[in-house]
């Protein structure tokens, strides 16, 4: 996980894409939640993948949409969790 | 006949305004309208309406997103003397395509947002490439999707005038329309009302989809009571810690909602240290409660009253309970007592009222008129005589319970294919008609888990394709289903196991760990 197009590509792989929607079409600044990409059941995943592949824990705190609305705002967030833990 | 007989849903919407016009009605986007304001808006664009051609006793759509535009919309096909399907701009248009046609809707209402999806939807349904639409006030639009000739006739009464149509998941992968009349909806609108003591100083918060028959609370009691009801964006809804942090900054007095979310607020939102202080009653639905996270709640709550509702979209809530302030959970928890206007009883399989486990049966003045299927009414309850002796109209809900002597109700499952999986009501055999109509699906079974996996459904397909085949089949039956139907795994396997009787052995499926 060194890039936001990691996160991408992990957000990416829990959302369950219909027929013709291609999973690399997602960019940092996808409106996640305006396009309704994810749902409950995809977050818990993302933030249990979050943990198990990148070790990144997720704080019940951050869980909020205004860090889902996008890949790139979800960045910021693990990006300031990494500069607290390297403290 | 009960006194609710004569209740309009958008009476009781013009009724506030005439009691409270100041007062505010609805708070969304950032925007409150009083009642006086919502009243008119809805009288001018009922006009619209019928200047674009809708009469009294069609059958209307109501396609857009959570907001003004919806209730609005809503609202005022009710005024029209519509026939009102709340509709959800995240189905596949495949799927609301079915519901058009299934139901008879002639006329969809769409926001400027979802007038894209609203147009797909109509073409899928069959009403050609360029559909007749037009543009209506507040951001609203209409798109016709059957001409003035092709329209199906009024529904019988008292549903020719209008009424409302909630859809759920049916048995053989066609949504069924659950037909209301506006009394059905207005019974269950005032008699809540009057139970939670809602008044015109509550702010009512309404979280679910217009399409989930909890908010017929939301929009029609809060009405009655001339009380606000205060729309939550919807990104907020899978995020507990949001849902908290606006039930604050909303000062929401009156809640009503799954028990999925009550518990994803206490496990992972905080409410247990930020409780709402403006919280003065709180009501759940959708499925059983967990004991120990409703043993918590009713510690946090105190004072606050915590009602347990029950019924199918088919009856509303027909039976009713305040959880007991010292209720523990190692307690058996009661759905509770018919609500008034409603009788229910619980019948054996040789069709006679039983004191032990039986199905649920129900009769009274929230009993639906019938489903919209497939263009055609067909109207499921039968008549039934009850343990008073008295022969009554009564709906069969397919759960499973038993009926003490004082009348209260202890649910113990279901008798048939249906699942709740997060207070949604899911007819496996519906997912597993999705699964079949993929080409590269020979024969598939949808079921319910047993062990580790409870709670989740999975998909059996006959399939020789692999991992692949497992991700192509889920990305085909995204576009047949809402994302709250789809299963929670594929599972390609080379053949079904098939039982003594040579049918598909379900519960072996049930029961393997992969």
């Amino acid at each position: 996980m060194n890039t936001v197009e990691d996160l991408c590509t992990l957000i990416s792989s829990k959302i369950t894409w219909g027929r013709g929607e291609e999973p690399q079409q997602l960019s940092p600044d996808t409106p996640l939640l305006e396009q309704g990409l994810l749902d409950s059941l995809a977050i818990m995943q993302i933030v249990a993948a979050l943990d198990s592949e990148a070790g990144i824990v997720l704080p019940d705190t951050e869980i909020v949409a205004a860090n889902f609305r996008s890949p790139q705002a979800l960045w910021g967030v693990l990006e300031n969790i990494r500069a607290g833990a390297a403290l | 006949m009960s006194d609710t007989d004569d209740v309009r849903l958008d009476g009781l919407l013009a009724a506030a305004a005439r009691r409270h016009p100041g007062r505010p009605a609805l708070t969304a986007q950032g925007r409150t309208w009083t009642y006086a304001e919502l009243d008119r808006a809805v009288d001018e664009l009922a006009r619209q309406l019928a200047a674009a051609g809708l009469e009294p006793g069609d059958r209307v759509g109501v396609l857009a997103p959570k907001g003004p535009e919806a209730v609005l919309g809503i609202y005022a096909a009710l005024r029209a003397g519509a026939v009102t399907a709340p509709l959800d701009v995240a189905d596949p248009p495949v799927r609301t395509a079915h519901m058009v046609r299934g139901a008879g809707l002639s006329l969809l209402l769409a926001s400027d947002r979802s007038l894209a999806g609203c147009r797909r939807a109509a073409e899928e349904a069959g009403a050609g490439p360029e559909p007749a639409e037009g543009v209506l006030d507040h951001g609203l639009n209409w798109v016709r999707t059957l001409p003035a000739a092709g329209k199906p006739a009024p529904l019988p009464a008292p549903t020719d005038r209008g009424g409302y149509i909630l859809f759920t998941s049916g048995s053989t992968g066609r949504p069924k329309g659950v037909l209301l009349s506006h009394a059905n909806v207005a019974h269950f609108a005032l008699w809540a009302a009057a139970e939670l003591a809602l008044t015109e100083a509550d702010r009512v918060g309404s979280q679910a989809a217009l399409t989930f028959d909890l908010t017929t609370f939301d929009l029609f009691s809060t009405a009655a009571a001339g009380a606000c009801a205060v729309l939550m964006p919807d990104v907020l809804r899978s995020f507990p810690r949001d849902v908290v942090g606006w039930l604050h900054e909303q000062r929401i007095t009156a809640f009503y909602a799954v028990p999925s979310l009550y518990q994803g607020m206490l496990e992972r939102g905080g409410i247990a240290e930020h409780f709402p202080p403006s919280l003065r009653v709180a009501a759940f639905a959708g499925e059983p409660f967990a004991p120990r996270p409703l043993e918590r709640y009713l510690h946090l709550l105190g004072d606050v009253p915590l009602y347990n509702l029950y019924g199918p979209t088919e009856t509303n809530v027909c039976t009713y309970s305040r959880v007991p302030a010292g209720w523990t959970a190692d307690q058996e928890t009661t759905i509770g007592r018919a609500v008034e206007g409603d009788v229910v009883d619980v019948l054996g399989e040789d069709g006679l009222p039983t004191d032990g486990t039986g199905e649920i049966h129900v009769a009274g003045a929230t009993v639906f008129q019938g489903y919209l299927q497939d263009g055609a009414l067909t109207d499921p309850t039968r008549t039934v005589r009850f343990r008073d002796g008295v022969a009554r109209r009564a709906y069969a809900t397919g759960d499973i319970g038993r009926i003490t002597a004082d009348g209260r109700v202890f649910l113990r499952g279901r008798g048939d294919s249906q699942v709740k999986r997060r207070g949604h009501r899911i007819d496996l055999l519906d997912v597993e008609s999705a699964v079949l109509s993929l080409p590269q699906v020979a024969a598939a079974a949808v079921v319910a888990k047993d062990g580790p996996h409870y709670g989740e459904f999975w998909a059996y397909v006959q399939s020789d394709g692999g991992a692949a085949a497992a991700e192509e089949i889920l990305a085909g039956l995204r576009g047949l289903l809402p994302l709250r139907m789809l299963p929670d795994r594929v599972v390609p396997t080379t053949a079904l196991p098939v039982n003594a009787r040579g049918k598909v052995d379900r519960r072996a499926l049930a029961a393997r760990t992969d």
